[in-house]
């Protein structure tokens, strides 16, 4: 129990890590938030294949569970929602929630259809 | 650091409940405290840069997951993957909703005892 806590931590850390990089390097595009939806669908495509392959064990705790669980995020795409909506461009809003919802559930598709 | 501890946060709350609940009660939860952390640093000021980073990326970044979010939705049936995404979405920005709102009661408060 111990050990596969600390692998999730391990994985978590780096997780993290990859999506502040990743996430910071691309900016707004037309008001939408690309870093959160980019790291979310790179994410969702990875863990997905991980899921569909079913892979156990150490690999399991520390890159499905830690690392990719840890790379995505709903609390910052939650944010990043709330405030468009608050700054009035409901425009914005509704796109953001649908990009994120398509691009991701599309990339779990192609990972199942692929593996 | 803050990705190490997010993650095993999640991996220990979602363990209590069925995995899609799991999920629901970590995003709503990171959530709350990004809403919290976010509001507290732009109303009251109070946050540092590196305790935002410490803890809105990579604590509440790392509790909260779209990848699990997405590959769980994705194994459901489709009136219960759309109760699951309509769950997620609404309550995740309820959350940031309760965070701000928490943050602003604060504020009202210390202002009304002339702190």
């Amino acid at each position: 129990m111990v050990s596969e806590i600390l692998l999730v931590g391990i994985g978590g850390f780096i997780g993290a890590n990859l999506r502040y990089l990743v996430s910071g390097a691309i900016p707004r595009i037309n008001e939408i938030p690309a870093g959160t939806l980019a790291v979310n669908t790179i994410g969702s495509f990875v863990l997905a294949a991980l899921t569909f392959t079913s892979v156990e064990g150490t690999l399991r705790y520390m890159i499905s569970v830690g690392m990719l669980g840890s790379f995505t995020t709903f609390s910052t795409f939650a944010y990043e929602s709330f405030r468009l909506l608050d700054e009035g461009e409901s425009k914005h809003f509704l796109m953001n929630i649908g990009l994120n919802l398509s691009s991701c559930l599309f990339a779990v598709y192609l990972a199942y259809i692929i593996v | 650091m803050g990705g190490f501890f997010g993650a095993i946060s999640r991996f220990l709350i979602a363990g209590y409940f069925a995995p899609e609940s799991g999920t629901l009660v970590v995003n709503v939860l990171g959530s709350i405290l990004l809403g919290i952390l976010m509001y507290s640093s732009e109303y009251l000021g109070i946050v540092s840069p590196k305790t935002r980073m410490f803890f809105g990326i990579g604590f509440c970044g790392s509790l909260t997951t779209f990848s699990t979010f997405t590959v769980q939705t994705f194994q459901m049936q489709l009136v219960e993957a759309a109760f699951n995404i309509l769950a997620n979405i609404i309550l995740t920005l309820a959350g940031i909703f309760t965070g701000r709102a928490l943050v602003i009661y604060i504020m009202r408060r210390r202002e009304g005892t002339g702190f």
